[in-house]
């Protein structure tokens, strides 16, 4: 970690000597681009680290890809608990934190985070359901609730601190279950309540080896993956039917 | 020790599932039971997406069962056409079976069915297996006398009557083909080789002889399996191999253990425990159904 603080201030002041004098400048990049789930995986976590000018603050968001999520309600049906409305997200964030040098209400207007899509509340999340059911706030409620449970989503923000000054840092946390696919990185630099800079940066997360072979072959060959699998586990009894036996 | 399961898309512990493997072999050595009815619930009861734990314990009961296939088969103690006549049955089955898990799976009701067919089914055998072992023991120790040995039913009597030479059975096939149908449907929406339903109902429906009834089951459920495996595969995505295979190697080592251990107890001692066993899991599944459960939201990925 100290290695890491002190390339940071080498590259910090070689940046600095590079953009010279331009104000309102932000760099910021991550600590890992690509994130490979091995066999061995069991979560992850990111370094996001950057040099900004002047004296604003930071806020940085990290998405992940959207994918089409349903929420379920249960209900008590003949005494037992069956799910009944439904309502489907068509391109809910994968994964979604935020993270900030001060509490979001004392950086800028609530205005700003809402045009932003910064914080719970300013997610947009498009929901579709059956006519019978009138209110789908609950459920969006519930995706909230159950994407944060899981360890994907974050209510509240994440502490971005700072180094000497210029220098700042936060690390974000990817539980084992994370979604692969492309993660976007926002980081915007606030001053007196507007954006003076941004910056986006990019993360690929994917299943790597043999989990990805495993996980192709399933996917792209499913009829090939089954037969496969069956002539493996009659291999594998075969052989410790035979293995017992003589002993 | 961690693993990451590629299609069940977990980190589980390596220890935990080669625990589980010989927990459930070793129960399904000391009973002489597949063990796949203990295995699917316990999957759940971890975490793993009860789809994915359906598919890759159909995959696991493939493997288990061969080697008891082969020891049956040098015995001479399986009845191929009878095992024949009931793996077309498992087939058509086991396709109804697994179309009827895609559609449940799209309608949001694949993990209530699971669970509502094991309390169901466990519930029933476990009760009846219950009372018989129950029943045995008193009578042992009044000293009363013994079942008759054979009966004909109403099963014997439908057309398309067939000669079961192994068997020593001239029965309509339309009774295997039903016992084969049911046992196929249950395999892909449970997870389960179904030897606990078509044991009983191969002695008792339709009248074989003990000796080649384990055998002819075995048969049966290593095909259905199998078939099973290859459906569930390409229809849902939900076989995991890697699980299928450490639940195997645990399962193989407690077997033996299991078989041995067996041996010193009493045959409706053990039918009771293992009764009393399937009575538990049956009443856990039964509560978290009846519960109001502490978040009655809940998401999933959409099934393109």
């Amino acid at each position: 970690m100290y290695n890491k603080i002190i390339s940071l201030l080498v590259l910090a002041i070689i940046l600095n000597e590079a953009e010279g004098a331009r104000a309102d400048y932000l760099i910021a990049d991550l600590s890992d681009h690509r994130i490979a789930i091995t066999s061995g995986f069991t979560g992850a976590e990111v370094l996001l680290f950057g040099t900004r000018d002047g004296q604003g603050d930071v806020v940085v968001i990290l998405r992940g890809p959207a994918e089409a999520l349903v929420v379920r309600r249960k209900a008590r049906t003949a005494g037992l608990w069956l799910n009944r409305d439904e309502v489907v997200f068509a391109d809910a964030p994968g994964y979604y934190a935020v993270a900030a040098s001060r509490p979001l209400a004392d950086i800028a207007p609530k205005a700003l985070f809402r045009d932003l899509g910064i914080g719970f509340a300013n997610l947009n999340l498009s929901a579709a359901y059956s006519g019978s059911l009138s209110d789908p706030d609950p459920f969006r409620d519930a995706l909230l609730r159950n994407m944060t449970r899981l360890g994907l989503y974050s209510a509240d923000p994440a502490t971005v601190t700072f180094v000497g000054g210029q220098l700042f840092r936060t690390t974000f946390d990817f539980p084992a279950n994370v979604p692969t696919g492309l993660y976007h990185a926002d980081i915007y630099l606030i001053s007196l309540g507007v954006v003076v800079s941004r910056r986006t940066t990019a993360l690929q997360i994917s299943k790597s080896g043999f989990e990805a072979a495993m996980f192709e072959f399933a996917r792209f060959q499913p009829l090939a993956y089954g037969l496969v699998a069956v002539a493996v586990a009659l291999m594998a009894g075969w052989i410790a039917g035979m293995v017992f036996r003589k002993g | 020790m961690d693993i990451y399961l590629p299609i069940a898309e977990m980190s589980v512990n390596v220890l935990v599932l080669l625990g589980m493997g010989a927990a459930v072999g070793f129960l399904s050595g000391l009973f002489g039971v597949g063990g796949g009815f203990l295995m699917t619930p316990l999957l759940i009861f971890i975490g793993v997406p009860p789809p994915v734990a359906v598919g890759s314990e159909a995959n696991q009961i493939t493997a288990a069962s061969i080697s008891g296939l082969l020891a049956h088969w040098r015995r001479g103690n399986v009845d191929f056409k009878m095992g024949f006549v009931l793996m077309i049955g498992g087939a058509v089955g086991s396709a109804i079976g697994v179309w009827l898990f895609r559609l449940l799976r799209e309608l949001g009701q694949i993990d209530t069915t699971i669970s509502l067919a094991y309390v169901g089914f466990l519930g029933t055998v476990g009760a009846l297996m219950a009372i018989e072992s129950a029943n045995t023991i008193l009578r042992r120790r009044r000293g009363g006398q013994r079942r008759r040995a054979h009966q004909h039913y109403w099963v014997h009597h439908l057309p398309f009557k067939t000669r079961f030479r192994r068997s020593k059975l001239y029965i309509s096939v339309i009774g295997p083909l039903a016992i084969g149908l049911l046992v196929g449907i249950l395999a892909a929406i449970m997870g389960v080789g179904g030897g606990f339903i078509m044991i009983p109902a191969m002695i008792y429906l339709l009248g074989m002889p003990t000796a080649v009834v384990v055998g002819t089951s075995l048969l049966q459920i290593m095909f259905v399996t199998a078939i099973v495996t290859v459906l569930h595969a390409v229809t849902n995505n939900t076989v995991d191999m890697v699980l299928a295979m450490l639940l195997l190697a645990g399962a193989v080592v407690g077997a033996q253990f299991g078989s041995r251990f067996g041996t010193a107890l009493r045959g409706e001692h053990l039918r009771g425990l293992l009764a009393l066993l399937v009575l538990a899991v049956c009443a856990k599944l039964f509560v978290d159904l009846v519960v109001e459960p502490t978040d009655v939201f809940s998401i999933a990925p959409v099934i393109e």
